[in-house]
């Protein structure tokens, strides 16, 4: 899994929707800035749920695949 | 940068955080550690926002907290699904259903009284949610928007925002929140539940909470494989086995289904359009007729080709794509948030996968889904003041049996059991708290909370926790170890499990975020081992476990559940029979054979010899032959010149309600048929799997009659009845009879220019009639 994660930040608006959104804690508030930062890009699942959610469509998150899963086989 | 909010219901006023950032912000330092409530959820998924809304319905005056180590309204599994949910609906055979499910499914492991209060409440349930704002798909009157599946129950469908309207209407009852904390154990007093603790993922503080009834609505473990379900880690099993709660069925915590290879998505239904390297259809060759969801027979089937040479395994796209499983059947409501999700996603693989309706490599997901926590009929674990519902408990309550859970073979199942489990547990637990007082731990044992949980941070190298999590994965994924069971190869695995388990006191954490991740390598541990445990202690084969040693169901020594709990140090395996005389479907019913009798119209202008010829020219007119059920046919093995017996046709047919299916049919003797016979003419029809097993028969017999003929079919089911499908299919079988008057004689009549008996067959079924018995 993991992805990368690319937010325009000049273009940010500040909701903090994509925070709110990412249930892996891959996304963290900066309180002085205002603005949200990648803090645990290697936790990513690649959900786009903070693309989606974004008002100003600011993110975009690149999955890594083929990831390292292991054979089944 | 938190929002605050305050309430002063029940016993003591809360200040609860949420990460949402909006007036009124708190500096977290100064913020209380310590939480009372009357109801602690474990948890703010879809189970417990549900039980957290129901709690309040039924006692507004009653404190509820739900905590969650990521955001309520967007953590949790059901958002990042299919969002349907199995219901039977009204009319529907419940007693059936029961039926079917404890032979086929749950193979006489079910709960069964459970099993009956869950078909009995879905419909209601899908209802109630509804009711709280989830986008619930209604027809244009307002009944639910059901799709009837082909085993006699249906889904019903939320859009994936669901969650947000939950957290709206549990906000508005005064139910409280607190987002990004972990939960680590439980605390007892007196044996009792008394509360928990955990740590802040934002700071790192310690954080107590005391309660009168604790709810776990934290999920199951999927030792943080599948990439939606990573969250998963098994944090509410591991604390109700820490705490001395019971076990029951984590040897179905197994679940594998076919995926995407490059990209590991899943392809839910996908297992019946599999085709090895050399474009031999393995999912005919493995899976044995009509199946409700993926069987453990493709699972083992698809393992085999590649370890035989020949893999890799495909899915045809063009022909699951165009099948009701395929996305526009199963899934087919407009639904904007589930579409928006799915064409984002799709845009974003487009670059790692071949163009659409091309075939796509696949592999074996492996998932888990160990739902282990026992719990009875009000979703009360063995523990006074605690509760298990949703995914926590889907295995471990039993209504599922041997099945792997969720989805339990029953697509759907997920979220209507977290949401039925939800409306269970809501008020016992609501009775608890109101006969209870709050107690509150002492110093010592905070003290040894503490020092359990914040370990890893004192130091700075040792175990990592990702490589812990990698280790353990590498042992539940492979098919030998989690499906393809054996003594040996169990025992292997927990030799690597408990491997991994004595290097736990290692782990070392640079962050709250970092404490969180050996946490959960704790728990996945832990599950594994559990699981592991409980299939070495099955020997035998039933449902979705699997045992390469002991390949039969043995009903005479494991009609048992296996329970595991922990006994000091160790991990104690028992077993439990099943309370069989109390249920009413029992294992010597099994074998019963029906028939479903059809006495058709008199077939006017048809005569016995049309119906002969067109037994074996049906090619010639199938979609003549009431054009609504039948869809395509093609002739496997054609008929012999001059004959008819051995015959086998592909036929694609719809049954009432039920999507199209593809039927593998044989022309078989009638005399070697058991049906008793009455008339002249007669010829039977055999629905066979990939090994030539005959499944079903139907005898069709015919004679003249004073305006045509009169006809009679009668079926015989040898195997398992889904429900409601003899009714289904007698009312077919009278729909394609009736319309030969209609095609018949013309078609007879027109092709009796050619001549050429192996383009216009030519075959009597005239036989001596049987007595009838």
């Amino acid at each position: 899994m993991s992805a990368n994660i690319e937010i325009r930040i000049e273009e940010c608006i500040g909701c903090m929707n994509c925070v709110e959104a990412c249930f892996l804690d891959v996304l963290r508030w900066d309180p002085d800035e205002e603005k949200p930062f990648v803090a645990y890009e290697q936790d990513c699942v690649w959900c786009f749920t903070c693309e989606i959610h974004c008002p100003v469509q600011c993110i975009d998150v690149t999955p890594h695949i083929p990831g390292q899963r292991i054979e089944p086989y | 940068m938190y929002r605050r909010h305050t309430s002063h219901s029940g016993a003591a006023n809360r200040t609860v955080l949420s990460i949402k950032k909006e007036s009124g912000m708190a500096d977290i330092k100064k913020d209380p550690a310590t939480f009372d409530a009357d109801v602690l959820i474990i948890g703010g998924g879809f189970g417990g926002l549900a039980a957290a809304i129901r709690i309040k319905e039924l006692s507004p005056e009653t404190s509820v907290l739900i905590v969650d180590k990521q955001t309520i309204g967007w953590g949790g599994k059901a958002n990042k699904g299919a969002g349907v949910l199995w219901v039977l609906a009204p009319g529907d055979d419940i007693d059936a259903f029961v039926d079917f499910h404890v032979k086929n499914i749950g193979v006489y492991l079910n709960d069964q009284d459970l099993l009956y209060a869950m078909a009995r409440e879905s419909y209601r349930a899908a209802q109630k949610l509804a009711d709280w704002g989830v986008k619930v798909m209604k027809s244009p009157e307002g009944e639910l928007d059901l799709n009837h599946l082909p085993f006699g129950w249906s889904l019903a469908a939320a859009d994936l925002d669901m969650m947000q309207p939950l957290k709206s209407k549990a906000t508005r009852l005064g139910v409280e929140l607190l987002d990004k904390t972990q939960v680590v154990d439980l605390l007892k007093q007196d044996g009792c539940v008394t509360g928990a603790v955990g740590f802040s993922l934002l700071d790192g503080r310690f954080v107590l909470f005391n309660s009168k009834a604790t709810i776990l609505a934290n999920g199951d473990c999927d030792f943080g494989v599948m990439r939606m379900w990573a969250n998963a880690c098994g944090e509410g099993i591991a604390a109700a086995y820490n705490a001395g709660a019971e076990m029951r069925n984590a040897e179905f915590g197994n679940f594998y289904d076919v995926i995407n290879k490059a990209t590991g998505i899943p392809i839910v239904f996908g297992f019946d359009f599999l085709y090895n390297a050399e474009g031999e259809r393995v999912s005919s060759k493995y899976i044995k007729g009509p199946q409700p969801d993926i069987p453990v027979s493709i699972i083992l089937g698809m393992e085999k080709e590649v370890l035989e040479g020949r893999g890799p395994i495909y899915i045809d796209m063009a022909e699951f794509v165009e099948s009701p499983e395929g996305g526009s059947g199963i899934f087919r409501w407009d639904r904007p948030h589930f579409k928006e999700l799915f064409n984002r996603e799709t845009a974003k693989m487009r670059k790692h996968q071949p163009p659409p309706g091309e075939r796509i490599e696949v592999s074996l997901g492996f998932t888990g889904e160990l739902s282990a926590v026992r719990v009875d009929r009000e979703m009360k674990t063995t523990l006074p003041g605690l509760w298990a519902i949703g995914d926590t408990s889907y295995a471990g309550s039993a209504w599922a049996g041997a099945a792997e859970a969720p989805p339990g073979r029953l697509r759907g199942s997920g979220l209507m059991n977290a949401l039925i489990s939800a409306l269970l547990a809501a008020p016992s637990a609501v009775g608890h708290a109101k006969e209870t007082a709050l107690s509150l731990p002492d110093d010592q044992e905070i003290g040894r909370a503490k020092e359990k949980i914040f370990a890893p941070l004192n130091r700075s190298h040792g175990y990592s926790a990702s490589e812990a999590i990698r280790s353990i994965q590498e042992v539940v994924v492979p098919v030998r170890y989690s499906m393809r069971r054996n003594r040996e190869r169990l025992e292997e695995a927990l030799s690597k499990v408990e491997g991994v388990r004595e290097k736990l006191t290692e782990l070392y954490a640079d962050d709250p975020h970092g404490l969180v991740k050996c946490h959960e390598a704790s728990c996945i541990a832990l599950c594994a081992e559990m699981g592991f445990r409980a299939a070495l202690a099955r020997t035998e084969s039933r449902g979705w476990h699997y045992r390469e040693d002991y390949p039969e169901r043995d009903d005479a020594n494991w009609l048992k559940w296996i329970i595991v709990r922990k006994a000091g140090d160790d991990m104690a395996v028992t077993t439990e029979p099943i309370p069989m005389d109390r249920y009413k479907i029992k294992p010597d019913r099994t074998k019963a054979v029906l028939d479903a009798v059809v006495d058709h119209e008199e077939l006017v202008g048809v005569t016995p010899e049309m119906i002969d010829w067109w037994w074996v020219n049906m090619e010639k007119g199938y979609p003549l032959w009431e054009p609504n059920d039948h869809k395509s046919f093609v002739w496997e093995v054609p008929p012999p010149l001059g004959g008819y017996l051995g015959a086998i046709q592909i036929a694609e047919e719809k049954m009432g309600p039920m999507p199209p299916m593809k039927i593998r049919i044989r022309w078989d003797d009638p005399d070697s048929c058991p049906i008793p016979r009455s008339y002249e003419h007669a010829i039977v029809a055999s629905g066979i799997n990939s090994e030539g097993e005959v499944q079903a028969m139907i005898l069709h017999e015919y004679e003249k009659s004073p305006r045509g003929t009169r006809m009679r079919s009668t079926m015989r089911f040898l195997g398992p009845v889904p429900p409601g499908l003899p009714e289904i299919w007698k009312k077919h079988d009278r729909a394609e009879v009736s319309t030969f008057p209609r095609f018949l004689p013309d078609l007879y009549r027109i092709w009796q220019v050619v001549k050429d008996p192996a383009i216009n067959r030519q075959c009597s079924l005239a036989k001596n009639p049987r007595q009838k018995s």
